[in-house]
Order: structure tokens, then C-alpha cells, then sequence
């Protein structure tokens, strides 16, 4: 089952199949240096210095404003929503984030914050109650599901508008045909 | 066992308390003997063939009405309440949804005081891989000792007097997605022990626990090789499918049987006069029945056990390559019936399939099956070859979802227990009206994951009532009387002497209906919703109670317990999409709730008499210090 990974990463996701390959043989850091440098990553110093906690003491510096390096395109979000299939994410949080095993990740409720550098953290790291560390993804692979998590609020209200619009048109169909009209 | 009144030198208040009857459990009484006393509660199911009737009728269908809230205790704890309470002598034992704390309860001081609370310290990161929230089914008392699991694999020996340790036995790792939610049956001093996991792609396990050292004895796992699975010479399937050797792993994929699941997570009875113990086995894993061809045994079917040994006497798959996610793990009553002008040692199990099942317990064959909800998944059972004939249009594809598809993934029962009532012969059913859409997906096995692979969002059955508690005559095998509920009945049911029948809604509300007739007697609004078992038994003061927990979550309740997004009908696999609305019914809170009639309408005359006294005395001693 293993292989099965690979080979769908390798072949759908040309960017992941190397750091998912890389994680089989070493337990790899976020990113390194030279990764570091690469325009699609931000890097673990900066990533650490971003707080989990929203309370920020006399002394401690702001938190660094960190954007998904990856940007928010329809394509980067296609990419997460593979992984998020591919890495059973699907199997705890359902499909489309709606919560099940784990918290949903679809509303606007975040457990430990909903910043893109704090999504990432939350995959990178895993979380206290239930939520395993996936550092070994690699950062540019964790980048596209933040996109994908961040994006599925939009995506749950557009799947409640579009079957409350199915229950409205199929209402209005039987009131037609009550009413001798055809559509 | 009667009430003992002991009479004791008293002093000031402490003398109607002495005056109250103290009991104990004699040593030498053996479960078989000592599940049968009324006044306590000693396993789940009440009895090891898991009646949860109560001889008591103190409480009856006429003064029912007249049932009172006595106390409540919170719990602590909040998630999904499931457990059955416990009485042995005078006190009342309760196990919470994790952190899977046991509550002890002295039942001898008014409104019950807690005596101790032990706290065996589950890892915190299991939550993440209890598929339908973190519940547990309660524990199991045996040898002066209180016997329960824990969310993280633990099986726990609790000092029933002291709350003690006295061992906690390691059985799985959450690591490969694997917990434990079930109760213990404790069966001639062997603690019999499931996991959970049929999501997680687990492999499915029964063991036994030496009940004084927690020494595993025996493992029956319900995937493998023969050797695994302990069937050798004395077994005989019930049919042709069940006889050739290491079915367990020729019904598979190439070792897709070390993932295949098989999860013990239900109910395990007993028969004490065949010495054989029955359970059943989860769901196949992964939930994309196209990843994994062949009859995959012996997932979702039903063990016949020697309990010494655990080799199994026979074992039926009640859904052979199931695809509907239809676990086999419903308890299976231990119940002799007249059935045909002849006496029969049965079975009786209300399947996730939607049939319910008599068996022969001696041999496994099917004596009847009928439909207890809507079904279109099946077309009916082959009686010659025992298995369900799949309706193929009902069947889903990969990549296609298949609307409509009765009864859903939990079935027409999950494992909410029925009750039976010697006295009615009918079973007393709490149960589902669900449908569903379902679409395999292709999934991936990651060990510690959910293995899965379904897109599945759940609706009311035809009606729009999603539930039902339903009386049934197994005889028959026919329907009774029907009451139809709001939501999925998730609540355990308790049936008495007194001709009452007890159970909890999701929306709050316990309720007492006549056994008879299925006339509503009596109802209550607690907290919050209710899907733990209620149980009954005799106070010290000789007083009849009822008692459940409330505190809404399962897999039913899960869409308020993670409070899930309710635009998105796939959370909590498909449940979301029938429970939109539970969060404007109810929120989350777990308490245990104690009910009773009125003081005056039970006392005895003995008790009257010695209140009477111990007032005459403290006026006496009160006069002497002015």
C-alpha cells in the first residue's frame, strides 16, 4: 500500500513524490536552508517564530505576517484537494472538511487559528488531541492542503446554496405540475 | 439475594442511616447466579444473555406516571454518554465518555455521594482516532472487582471498595489507528475484551483477560489463518460458505486481511448451559468494498465461542463482501423460545442490514429472518446458503454515487441494545429509519488513518422520521407496536417486571411507555440528549430506581459533540446529513440521572417505624442539652 502512495504522488504531483520519497528513508526537518532559499517555501525559523497562542505578553515581538507562498489558485487548491483525499485527511475531517473524527475545518471555528501559517502548523506539527504531525509531507506539499483547508468555508456554502437552490427548483417543479404548467 | 435489615447501636444521625439495609455481594455467588438478583446491576445487559430485564416492579405501568427526578450527578465530562450504570451492593458505578473516568457512587447517603472517582489517564491524542466520538459502553463487575477499557487500549481491574488499581492490561496502539469503546463481558473469570478501528483498517480481535492478573489468556482475531482465528477441529459453519480452511485470508486480496477489520466493539453474551459466549465482528475495512473482492471473513459476521479457550464453535457471516459499512457486532440475546410447537435455543439479533435474525445459538442456522425497517439494499436472505441476496442496483460503484440506499450505514440498528421481556416475549427495540447516498472513493491504507475510501451523506428514511423503539415478537418474528421518533432512538432499552419500558431520545427526553400496548406513560426533558443505557435497581432503602446518563454525541449525536459544520452532509461519515437540526434540539453535557417515585408511595412500614424511632431519640437528646 505503500508504493500506491508514491506512485499517485509521484505521477499526479510532480513536486511531492521527492520529499514523500525523501521521508521513507530519513525523518526530515520542514525544509532546509538550501529549501529555505526557493521561492515556494518560507522556511522552519520563520515558521516557528508564528505563535500558536492568540495572547501576546509585554516583550514578545508581533507575529510575522505570513502568506501561503503558494498563492490561493484554483490549481494550488486542486493540488491540496488530491493530498487531502490521498493522506485520508478526508477520513477524519470528511470530505469538504465537514468535521467528523476531527474538528471541521470548514467553518469559520479554528481549534488553533486559521492563519495560513497557522493551518501549516497545525499539519506540520500535529495537535494534542488527535491531530498526527505530517511534517514528512515536505513544506511545498503542506502549503497546497493550507490552501485547500482555507478554501473550503467558500466551498460548504456554495454546496448549502446550491441543494437549498435543488430543493427550491424541485418544490417549484411539483407546484408546476400541481398547477397544469409545464417547465 | 433479599435486604438484609441490620439492626446497629446508633448515635444521633448517623442512626437512620445504620438503620437502612446493608448489602453485599456473597463471595461465592457466581455471575450466572448473582446477575439474576433484581436489586443490583452487574453487567450491561443485566444478565449474560443481555435481557436488561429487571424483575423488580415496584415501579409498574400504573404509578409510572408518578416517577420523579430523585438526584443527578454530572459526570464531568461531555461527548457522548453511552454507558450503562452499574449497581453492586450499595454502591452505583459509572464510566464516562474519555477520559474515561469511573464514578462511585454511595447509594446509602441521600442523593448519592461520591465516594471515589479513579482516573486511569487515557493518552490524549486517541481521540484522534475513535471514529464516532470518544464514548464508552460502561464496565462489567466481577470478584469484587470493576472491570473497563479505555479510549487508548487499556482493559482496567479497579478495587470495586477502594477504587484501587488493581491491573491495567495494554491490548492495542492507537498508532495503528486502533481503541477500545466496548464493555467487558466477564465470563467464568476471564474478562472478554474487544477493539475498535473497522475505520482505521485495524485487524478485529476478541481477547481474554485472566480476571485476577490481567494476563492475556486467549486472542481470537477475526482476520487470518485459521491458527489466528481459533477455528480447528470442533468447528462447523453453519453453511457451505464457512468450511474450507483459512477462510480468513483465501476470501481476501493478498493480505488485505492484516487491514481488513473485523473490529470487536460490540456486545459479547453467554449461554452458561451450552458454555458458549456469542459476538460479532465490524464492518471490512476499507469502506470501498471494490479494494477488497471476495467474502472477506469473518468481518461482519458472528462467533460462537468456548470461552476457555476461545475456539469457536461456529462462526456466520451475516453480510458477506458487505459494502454498506453493515457491522455484525449488534448483541445476539440469549433467549429459549417456543417457536413451531417446539423449544428452541435461539438467538435473537436485529441486524445492521435491516433483518432480524433467529438463530439456532446451537449451530448458527437461520431459523427466520424478516425485515424490521425498510429495505432495498437486499432483496431477502437464501435460506439454503444463508446469505443475503444483494439488490444490484443498490450496489455502489466507484466513482458513482448511489442514491437511496435503505438502510444506511448504520443500519436499521447500530448499537443502541434491545431488551426482552419474559413476561411480554417480545423484544424491545430503540432503532434507525435512515437512508443514504453513497460513492466509493479510492483510498490509501496509512497505518493510524482512516481507511475508508466513501462519500456518504445520510437521509431520513420514507417517512422523515429518522428512529423508531419498536416492540417485536421474535416468535412471530413480526412487528408489535411502533412508535415513531424525531430522530435515530440511540439510547439502550431497559424493560421491567412492573410491564414499563424505558429509553432516551436525542432530543432530551427519557420516556416510560406500557410494554404491553406501547402507551406513552410517562416522559422527562434531561439536559441533554440521551444514548446511554438505563438500568433499574433497589436503593438501600428498598426503594425501586431508574436510572441513565444523558449526554448527547455517538455517531448519532456527533454533528453536536464535534460540533460539525451542518452545511456539509459528509461529516462524521454521512451522519451530518440526517442531523442538521439535532443542534437546535440539544447541546452537550453529561450527567447520570436517578429516578424514583414519591417517598411516600414506598416506604415500607419497617423503615417508618425506625424514622420514627430515630426522631423520638434525637428529640430525647435534644431535650438533655437544653
Amino acid at each position: 500500500m505503500r508504493t500506491s502512495i508514491l506512485a499517485f504522488a509521484t505521477l499526479a504531483l510532480p513536486a511531492i513524490g521527492p520529499a514523500i520519497a525523501q521521508q521513507q528513508n530519513e525523518p526530515s526537518n520542514a525544509s532546509s536552508p538550501q529549501q529555505a532559499a526557493q521561492s515556494n517555501a518560507v522556511g522552519a525559523e520563520k515558521l516557528l517564530s508564528v505563535p500558536v497562542t492568540k495572547l501576546q505578553i509585554g516583550g514578545a515581538p508581533k507575529p510575522p505576517r505570513i502568506e501561503n507562498p503558494l498563492g490561493d489558485s484554483a490549481e494550488v487548491i486542486e493540488q491540496g484537494r488530491q493530498l487531502f483525499n490521498a493522506m485520508n485527511c478526508s477520513g477524519c475531517h470528511a470530505p469538504m472538511g465537514g468535521g467528523g473524527m476531527g474538528p471541521p475545518l470548514s467553518d469559520k471555528t479554528w481549534i488553533y487559528g486559521g492563519s495560513p501559517a497557522d493551518v501549516h502548523l497545525s499539519i506540520v506539527q500535529g495537535r494534542p488531541n488527535g491531530m498526527p504531525a505530517w511534517n514528512h509531507l515536505g513544506e511545498e506539499a503542506i502549503w497546497m492542503l493550507t490552501a485547500y483547508v482555507r478554501s473550503l468555508d467558500r466551498q460548504a456554502q456554495q454546496l448549502a446554496e446550491d441543494r437549498a437552490g435543488q430543493a427550491g427548483q424541485s418544490q417549484a417543479g411539483r407546484e408546476d405540475e400541481r398547477s397544469g404548467q409545464s417547465q | 439475594m433479599k435486604a438484609k435489615a441490620i439492626k446497629q447501636w446508633c448515635a444521633g444521625l448517623a442512626c437512620v442511616a445504620a438503620m437502612l439495609p446493608m448489602r453485599t455481594v456473597q463471595a461465592d455467588q457466581t455471575l450466572v447466579q448473582a446477575s439474576k438478583d433484581p436489586e443490583q446491576w452487574l453487567m450491561p445487559g443485566k444478565d449474560y444473555g443481555a435481557t436488561r430485564f429487571s424483575a423488580l416492579d415496584q415501579i409498574d405501568a400504573r404509578n409510572v406516571g408518578n416517577l420523579q427526578m430523585a438526584w443527578v450527578f454530572s459526570t464531568g465530562v461531555l461527548n457522548g454518554h453511552e454507558s450503562a450504570p452499574l449497581v453492586v451492593g450499595d454502591t452505583l458505578y459509572v464510566v464516562t465518555p474519555y477520559p474515561n473516568i469511573l464514578h462511585a457512587i454511595d447509594l446509602t447517603k441521600p442523593g448519592g455521594d461520591l465516594k471515589w472517582s479513579y482516573t486511569p489517564n487515557p493518552m490524549a491524542a486517541a481521540q484522534g482516532v475513535a471514529c464516532c466520538d470518544v464514548v464508552n459502553r460502561g464496565a462489567a463487575y466481577a470478584e469484587g472487582r470493576i472491570f473497563f477499557n479505555t479510549l487508548d487500549n487499556h482493559t482496567v481491574a479497579v478495587d470495586a471498595k477502594s477504587g484501587k488499581e488493581i491491573w491495567k492490561t495494554k491490548l492495542g496502539e492507537i498508532d495503528d489507528g486502533e481503541t477500545m469503546t466496548m464493555a467487558p463481558l466477564v465470563v467464568k473469570g476471564k474478562v472478554l475484551v474487544g477493539n475498535s478501528g473497522g475505520e482505521m483498517g485495524v485487524r478485529g480481535k476478541l481477547s481474554a483477560l485472566d480476571a485476577g492478573s490481567g494476563k492475556v489468556v486467549w486472542t481470537a482475531y477475526s482476520t487470518g489463518p485459521d491458527k489466528d482465528v481459533l477455528i480447528g477441529d470442533g468447528f462447523k459453519a453453519p453453511y457451505a460458505d464457512g468450511n474450507e480452511p483459512d477462510l480468513g485470508v483465501t476470501t481476501w486480496p493478498e493480505n488485505a486481511w492484516k487491514t481488513g477489520g473485523g473490529a470487536v466493539w460490540g456486545w459479547v453474551t453467554y449461554d452458561p448451559e451450552l458454555d458458549l459466549i456469542f459476538y460479532g465482528t465490524s464492518n471490512p475495512a476499507p469502506w470501498n468494498h471494490a479494494q477488497r473482492p471476495g467474502d472477506n471473513k469473518w468481518t461482519a459476521s458472528i462467533f460462537a465461542r468456548d470461552p476457555d479457550t476461545g475456539m469457536a464453535k461456529w462462526a456466520y457471516q451475516w453480510n458477506p463482501h458487505d459494502v454498506y459499512d453493515h457491522d455484525g457486532v449488534n448483541e445476539s440475546l440469549v433467549l429459549n423460545l417456543k417457536i413451531d410447537g417446539k423449544q428452541r435455543q435461539v438467538l435473537a439479533h436485529a441486524a445492521r442490514n435491516g433483518y432480524m435474525y433467529v438463530m439456532d445459538r446451537t449451530n448458527g442456522r437461520i431459523i427466520s429472518y424478516e425485515p424490521y425497517v425498510p429495505v432495498n439494499a437486499f432483496t431477502g436472505v437464501d435460506m439454503k446458503t444463508g446469505r443475503p441476496i444483494p439488490n444490484e442496483a443498490k450496489v455502489p460503484e466507484p466513482g458513482k454515487v448511489t442514491e437511496n440506499i435503505c438502510p444506511a450505514a448504520p443500519g436499521g440498528k447500530d448499537w443502541q441494545p434491545m431488551a426482552f421481556s419474559p413476561r411480554t416475549q417480545w423484544l424491545y427495540v430503540p432503532h434507525n429509519n435512515l437512508c443514504m447516498d453513497f460513492k466509493p472513493v479510492q483510498t490509501n491504507y496509512i497505518r493510524g488513518t482512516p481507511f475508508v475510501g466513501a462519500e456518504v451523506a445520510m437521509t431520513a428514511g420514507p417517512g422523515g422520521h429518522r428512529g423508531f423503539f419498536t416492540a417485536w415478537d421474535p416468535v412471530k418474528n413480526q412487528k408489535v407496536w411502533q412508535i415513531e421518533e424525531k430522530f435515530p432512538v440511540w439510547s439502550g432499552a431497559l424493560v421491567t417486571a412492573g410491564d414499563v419500558v424505558f429509553y432516551g431520545t436525542l432530543d432530551r427526553w427519557f420516556k416510560a411507555v406500557d410494554a404491553k400496548s406501547g402507551k406513552e406513560l410517562w416522559r422527562f426533558r434531561t439536559g441533554s440528549g440521551i444514548i446511554g443505557q438505563p438500568i433499574t435497581f433497589s436503593g438501600p432503602d428498598g426503594r425501586q430506581y431508574v436510572a441513565v446518563l444523558a449526554g448527547v454525541g455517538g455517531w448519532a449525536g456527533a454533528v453536536v459533540a464535534g460540533n460539525l459544520d451542518t452545511r456539509v452532509p459528509y461529516g462524521a461519515l454521512g451522519f451530518v446529513g440526517a442531523t442538521t437540526d439535532l443542534p437546535q434540539y440539544t447541546t452537550e453535557g453529561g450527567a447520570l440521572y436517578v429516578f424514583a417515585l414519591p417517598q411516600s408511595r414506598t416506604q415500607s412500614a419497617d423503615a417508618q417505624a425506625q424514622d420514627a424511632q430515630a426522631e423520638a431519640e434525637s428529640d430525647a437528646r435534644a431535650g438533655q442539652q437544653q
